[in-house]
């Protein structure tokens, strides 16, 4: 029976929300019309294929299994006790493969020199071997490098054999309903077809062979180094990712029923009810947000030090951190979209369609349902989408303060506030920052872009 | 050959602007579509052109091509143009832009949109004179304040310094033309620029118009859809359509066009004499005396509020004590220019703006004075047709959604299977078909929407149905067959209109009585004989006075 956590609740609801929409739309017009040109991008396409990743390894490390005892024993990293998710299970090899501490990435010995006793009883000041890296390696120097090469060789192979499968697997979905499958596949590899499936094939041909040489070199290597106490930076970064994208999901499940609520009330009622929620997210707005953040989590965590009955185990406490900080972000950052939602429900109100229902008899909750809402959807969905990168910005930035997720919790902002030391090192630890960096980016970026084709298909203003 | 002649001998007999089987075409995705297939004609020397269209016809892009200003999508296929003999499309962009605003001036039909709201009037003529002209300091003020004493604006030199939102739409027009007018141009082009103003103020600005043509000798090339206006100031008159110039004569045009299209575009326009050939069901005694509709003395006020506390220093009065009566079967047409009242009391008559005071009663029964769910009980005999039939229907909903929603609302015992039968009987009633249940608003043109309009108004069978403007965003021939519409639903339901309008010619067509309102009042109401070949007060007489030359023929028969 697999134990969830409240932040991995919300996670898979919204995830089941998001594939209730999908159905949703695949139904309606008026909808299916601009994600048809969306699909048609081949930046947007690219962008969602590399998305799709991220939220599956998100989804992977939101499933947690519950462990017995026995099987700790050979465990190192994770407490007793404490459930692992099945990103875990997969990564097992890594995630207990501990140094002592600083490694290079793909090195065979410790970043720092260290006086080791011989068993002849000298002292010698050398660069002690790994207790993972490269372990199998009788003589380092010579077999290092052919090593990775063969490895990086095989790597590819696996990757090529798994893109293979994958595409192979996918073209049968695809042309499942097409009278040709195979000269559909020819003009899909000449670039022809209306959805740019050469483009998403070719990224999962990238991705396949990347994650292809990471998982063979891991079997006997720290792909990405080790940081202070010695945990795999591949593994901190892949762990991060589910961080970064809850915050950047679950903050607009906090800040979407606020800012519809609050922005269509404002915008339809007028009246002192737009008085006083005007009131309310100008003062908020006025008030610098990191300050307010700060004071949030200051009261969360003194809340957490008041009933620590509750907050048990170390993963209860970290996701309950994690959880807060989604809500306290969500509710700084409503303000912009209410304000906009209330303009557009000020013109749309004023529309002849919304007057004839009136005249209809039409009940009020019926127009505010049927004709203010669906015409809201589009800025909905825009700001929604551009929102996300800025907010997983956000928790880096707020780690950074020591204000972010919990210090347990792995996520990019955690590792870059290491970071901070590890940069006035000599010679320098550079790749928790760089991994950190480069994991963010390819999540960020293909967000950013994947945003922007959406407010070109959905934004009238745009449209042709 | 008769007017155009006299003002041809004083210029001189040679074509000013020449257009030689001229072709553009759009780009939709893959294909070109064409919007101007092969058009010629020629425009003399202080020439006065008229193009007329229907809305989609190629007018305005011809003009857009000559003036060389084609949107993006835009491509000029073919053709040659030539202004004073040198060809327009061989020039560089720099000599070009010397030719517009200097030798060609443009004039268009939003005064709202065309003007910067952040430079004042002074400046923005003056930038013309100091490019076209090079004009300097005391020199260019005096011929700014000449230029907007010339098209007729009052106290020209308190108005340089104003921006264009403090002026009033008709003044707004007369900048633009003294802009236009600025780089001392050859040719005018106007394109619809009475569209968007009233009656009484288009009768004003073309005569400006002619009048400008006479003093400064320019050609004047007019793109209208609106007969009554050719008639007024045209010489030569062409009719444009899909593309192709049908038909391009003189002034003899009005006494029978050659192209059956021309012919049918005439017809269709809605004739002042219509109410002369039509008997009234009042005048017939069909009607029955006891009054469907009865409104006391309403008034709706929209209160000013000033000051830090809004405190409410005084009211528009934009209905102020008005009252009629109008009976089953009946079609009352409120007429009045632009800010009279006229749509306030349509809005106001179904709740949608706050009613001050008054009573309405429906069949003897009071419905004013109630509030919420009651309200809407009471006027559910009440429903409305607006002017805009694009912005009237939500675009996110398939039509059949759209005409059932009226009676979720008011029958909630409906099933959906007699829903959907109700909803087919409307689309076959407004002469649409069933098909139409699974499309989206987008999908039909204008006057079919128009058409959704009135079926999503019948669907709950009001007994009064107030048409605001209904017809005046249509072209001349969807326009009379929204009016036969109207009239066959009026037979069959035994329907009351209030039908809120500018156009005296659709009032002819289709109203039993008239009522006139200005600035709030109700100054004239009678018959629709009466009023509008009898008035009794002086501003329907000036009313009538403002009508095009067309329609002031047919009263002087009368």
């Amino acid at each position: 029976m697999p134990v969830l956590l409240p932040t991995d609740i919300l996670f898979l609801l919204m995830l089941l929300g998001l594939a209730g929409l999908v159905v949703y739309t695949l139904g309606q017009e008026h909808l299916r019309r601009p994600w048809r040109s969306v699909m048609r991008s081949r930046s947007a396409m690219i962008s969602l294929v590399i998305l799709l990743i991220y939220l599956l390894i998100a989804l992977l490390d939101s499933i947690r299994i519950p462990v017995s005892s026995d099987a700790h024993s050979n465990s190192i990293s994770a407490p007793i006790g404490e459930p692992v998710t099945l990103l875990d299970f997969g990564l097992g090899s890594i995630r207990d493969a501990q140094e002592k501490t600083y490694s290079a990435p793909l090195a065979v010995v410790a970043h720092a020199r260290e006086m080791i006793r011989q068993p002849d009883g000298r002292q010698v000041w050398v660069y002690p071997r790994l207790q993972f890296g490269g372990r199998h390696l009788a003589n380092p120097e010579q077999e290092h490098a052919r090593d990775l090469i063969r490895r990086t060789v095989l790597g590819l192979g696996t990757g090529l054999g798994a893109w293979v499968l994958l595409t192979g697997f996918l073209a049968l979905v695809v042309t499942r309903r097409h009278s040709d499958p195979l000269g559909f596949l020819r003009s899909a590899w000449r670039g022809e077809t209306d959805i740019p499936w050469r483009a998403v094939f070719l990224t999962l041909l990238v991705i396949s062979l990347l994650a292809g040489v990471l998982v063979v070199l891991s079997q006997a290597y720290h792909v990405l180094g080790t940081g202070k106490v010695g945990e795999d930076v591949l593994y901190q970064s892949l762990k991060s990712i589910r961080t970064g994208v809850l915050i950047g999901t679950l903050t607009t499940l906090a800040t979407l029923p606020l800012a519809l609520v609050l922005g269509i009330l404002a915008g339809y009622y007028r009246g002192w009810i737009d008085d006083v929620i005007q009131y309310l997210y100008t003062t908020l707005n006025s008030v610098p947000g990191v300050l307010l953040i700060a004071a949030a989590m200051l009261v969360m965590q003194s809340y957490m030090a008041r009933h620590e009955a509750e907050f048990a185990s170390l993963s209860t406490r970290a996701d309950f951190r994690l959880l807060a900080l989604c809500l306290i972000l969500g509710m700084t950052s409503w303000t912009g979209l209410c304000r906009l939602l209330r303009a557009e429900t000020l013109k749309l109100r004023e529309l002849e369609y919304v007057q004839a229902a009136r005249v209809l008899g039409v009940s009020q909750g019926m127009i505010l349902f049927r004709h203010i809402l669906p015409n809201l959807f589009h800025l909905v969905l825009i700001s929604v989408a551009l929102d996300f990168s800025s907010l997983v910005l956000a928790e880096a930035v707020l780690s950074y303060v020591n204000i972010g997720v919990d210090p347990t919790t792995e996520s990019w902002g955690n590792m870059i506030n290491g970071a901070r030391l590890e940069m006035a090192r000599e010679p320098i630890v550079w790749w928790s920052l760089t991994s950190a960096f480069i994991f963010m980016l390819a999540l960020v970026l293909p967000a950013n872009l994947f945003a922007d084709a959406v407010r070109d298909a959905f934004d009238p203003r745009r449209a042709e | 050959m008769t007017l155009a002649d006299s003002t041809l001998k004083a210029t001189g007999n040679s074509p000013l602007l020449t257009v030689t089987d001229l072709r553009v075409a759009f780009r939709q995705g893959q294909d070109w579509v064409p919007a101007v297939s092969g058009v010629s004609f020629e425009i003399e020397k202080g020439g006065s052109f008229a193009l007329v269209g229907e809305s989609g016809s190629g007018k305005s892009v011809t003009a857009l091509s000559v003036m060389r200003l084609l949107p993006q999508n835009g491509q000029l296929q073919g053709g040659r143009v030539s202004l004073n003999g040198t060809d327009v499309f061989g020039l560089a962009e720099r000599d070009m832009s010397s030719i517009r605003g200097g030798k060609i001036g443009i004039v268009f039909q939003d005064p709202m949109s065309s003007l910067n709201p952040v430079l004042t009037i002074g400046r923005q003529i003056g930038e013309t004179l100091v490019l076209h002209l090079g004009l300097k300091g005391a020199m260019l003020r005096r011929r700014t304040v000449e230029l907007l004493d010339q098209v007729g604006l009052p106290d020209p030199a308190r108005h340089l310094d104003e921006y264009p939102h403090q002026l009033s739409g008709g003044m707004r027009q007369r900048v633009m033309i003294a802009l236009a007018l600025a780089g001392e141009p050859e040719l005018l082009i106007a394109d619809e620029p009475t569209t968007a103003l009233d009656v009484t103020l288009q009768a004003q600005i073309l005569e400006l118009l002619s009048r400008l043509r006479k003093e400064t000798g320019m050609a004047l090339w007019l793109i209208t859809h609106d007969f009554g206006t050719v008639a007024e100031v045209a010489d030569r008159i062409a009719v444009m359509r899909a593309g192709v110039l049908v038909e391009s004569s003189g002034s003899e045009f009005f006494d029978g066009p050659q192209h059956p299209y021309s012919r049918e575009l005439l017809n269709a326009m809605p004739r002042l004499e219509a109410c002369l050939h039509r008997e009234s069901p009042v005048d017939a005694g069909l009607v029955p005396a006891k009054p469907l509709l009865d409104v006391r003395d309403f008034r709706v006020y929209y209160p000013i509020r000033r000051g830090i506390l809004q405190r409410t220093v005084g009211h528009v009065r934009a209905v102020d004590g008005v009252s009629f009566q109008l009976k089953r079967g009946e079609t009352l047409a409120l007429v009045g220019e632009s800010g009279c009242g006229k749509t306030t009391l349509g809005k106001a008559l179904v709740n949608l703006v706050p009613v001050t005071s008054g009573e309405v009663l429906l069949d003897g029964v009071k419905i004013s004075g109630h509030a919420g769910g009651a309200r809407y009980e009471a006027q559910a005999g009440f429903q409305i047709v607006f002017q805009d039939p694009y912005s009237s229907m939500n675009p996110r909903m398939v039509v059949g959604n759209i005409l059932e929603e009226g009676l979720q609302a008011q029958r909630p015992g409906m099933t959906p299977a007699e829903r959907r039968e109700k909803v087919e009987e409307l689309l076959i009633a407004v002469g649409l078909p069933v098909s139409a249940c699974g499309r989206y608003p987008h999908e039909f043109s204008g006057g079919q929407r128009q058409r959704l309009c009135i079926a999503r108004a019948l669907a709950v069978e009001p007994r009064l149905v107030i048409c605001d403007e209904p017809t005046s965003a249509l072209d001349v021939s969807v326009q009379a067959q929204v009016i036969r519409l109207l009239r066959e639903l009026q037979d069959r339901h035994g329907l009351s209109y209030l039908f809120i309008t500018h156009d005296l010619a659709v009032v002819s067509e289709l109203a039993d009585r008239v009522a006139v309102m200005h600035s709030g009042r109700m100054v004239e109401t009678g018959t629709t004989r009466q009023v509008l070949f009898n008035p009794e007060n002086d501003y329907t007489c000036r009313l009538l006075e403002a009508l095009p030359k067309l329609h002031k023929n047919a009263r002087a028969h009368f």
